[in-house]
């Protein structure tokens, strides 16, 4: 279960059709499962209409920003423009299960254009996929 | 010669917390071996089997890609800085190859 405001909700989406047509990044943090503050980072890919690779350099000031604020990385959102919000066999083969087993993966999709979609799923390491509730109030 | 190791959140564990870390090395993997030395284990949550980089793992030199550099050949200074960082990718696919300008789908 992760939980966001409708603000939070509508911060998403911006980003994610402000970057359309190229996909989108960023994390969340939080505590208890509860959304605190969206981090947008970069997507350096190579082909980011297709794909998106965090900047690295975003990660790790981000990162450092939620360790110093005492909160959770509670996942890593992207979007996906023209797809459902599922894990693609690419988003499941990239996960970094291994160094954050509790992020959940968020996909934005803008498939519908009037009806984004958010969806949160857990990943192991496996690339067993599991649906988490995500709670927009 | 010392070189800078920035060491991201998920691997502070290994090094006592720390953020950055100066170690010895003329090379990335130098470099890495004397990380290695001091914080045992650190080497295989970078290196695979194989001893490449693993795919979660991007080490910059003084904000370069060593894939774009000499990967882990890649010379060290004194007083250069070495991060390293983690990735975080994925992204939809095939239905939309084509969006990217390239020649047909699969």
């Amino acid at each position: 279960m992760i939980k966001l405001s409708r603000d939070q909700f509508d911060t998403i989406v911006a980003h994610a059709r402000s970057g359309f047509p190229n996909e989108i990044c960023g994390i969340l943090a939080g505590r208890d499962g509860q959304v605190e503050i969206v981090h947008q980072a970069r997507n350096v890919a190579r082909t980011p209409r297709t794909r998106f690779s965090m900047d690295p350099q975003d990660i790790l000031g981000i990162t450092d920003a939620i360790d110093e604020a005492g909160m959770d990385l509670l996942g890593f959102y992207h979007s996906h423009t023209h797809t459902q919000a599922y894990p693609s066999p690419t988003d499941v083969s990239d996960w970094p299960a291994h160094w954050y087993p509790d992020a959940l993966c968020l996909i934005c999709s803008l498939m519908e254009e009037d009806r984004p979609q958010l969806r949160a799923f857990h990943i192991d390491a496996a690339g067993e996929i599991e649906e988490a509730d995500v709670e927009i109030a | 010669m010392s070189v800078e190791i920035q060491v991201p959140t998920v691997l502070r564990p290994h090094t006592g917390g720390e953020r950055v870390v100066h170690v010895e090395g003329d090379t990335v993997s130098a470099a890495i071996a004397s990380l290695e030395s001091r914080f045992p284990g650190l080497r295989t949550e970078l290196l695979n089997d194989d001893g490449q980089v693993r795919q979660f793992v991007n080490i910059y030199v003084n904000d370069e890609d060593i894939r774009y550099l000499n990967r882990l050949d890649t010379k060290l200074a004194d007083g250069d800085r070495m991060a390293i960082l983690p990735a975080v990718a994925g992204g939809q696919y095939r239905v939309t190859d084509n969006l990217e300008g390239q020649a047909g789908v699969r």
